[in-house]
């Protein structure tokens, strides 16, 4: 089953966005 | 949102291909502050600066949550800004998602992005007539009453 590829790092996520010119989809999520 | 949305394989693709998909606890010490998250899901669209550009709460179905991150992206372009590219994000929740309940807000920003562009006053009444034909019961129509003074 494809799953989304989360980043759980903030910085790893935006220069990803930078380099790809895409925006952040941020989940903030309750653990559990 | 992992029990039904995020396997839903529409918005696992949707979500792969558009997007950087950042996940974090709500309670993450430093960003959860930055954003002032109160709520959980909270939902962000950022852009490469960490600015936020859109915010939504609160649980998803698959058929919801494309069409509400459309309509962020839209707002996100509109606020570059890139109109035009913002009025194909409202197009696409319209023309792919015009049941959503999100469409009523589609097409008044559609409408409101492409006076801004063009200055032409149809394209504010044509906020109205659509939402008076198609979702006569949105809080959208309310909105939009002032350009029906414009006919």
């Amino acid at each position: 089953m494809a799953q989304i590829n989360w980043i759980t790092s903030f910085e790893e996520g935006l220069a990803k966005s930078k380099a790809e010119e895409k925006l952040v989809f941020m989940d903030f999520f309750s653990p559990g | 949102m992992d029990a039904v949305a995020y396997i839903d394989p529409a918005v696992t693709q949707f979500v792969n291909e558009t997007f950087v998909p950042v996940r974090l606890p709500a309670a993450d010490q430093v960003f959860g502050p930055r954003y002032k998250v109160k709520w959980t899901p909270t939902l962000l669209l950022l852009d490469a600066e960490g600015n936020e550009q859109y915010r939504t709460l609160g649980f998803y179905p698959p058929e919801e949550l494309i069409p509400s991150l459309l309509l962020g992206m839209g707002k996100a372009k509109f606020n570059l800004p890139d109109r035009p590219a913002a009025c194909d994000c409202f197009a696409k929740v319209l023309t792919e998602y015009p049941k959503s309940s999100l469409a009523p807000e589609a097409v008044y920003l559609s409408g409101v992005s492409s006076f801004i562009e063009t200055h032409n006053v149809a394209n504010l009444i044509g906020i109205y007539d659509r939402l008076d034909a198609d979702y006569p019961d949105s809080p959208w129509l309310i909105r939009a009453d002032p350009y029906r003074l414009l006919k």
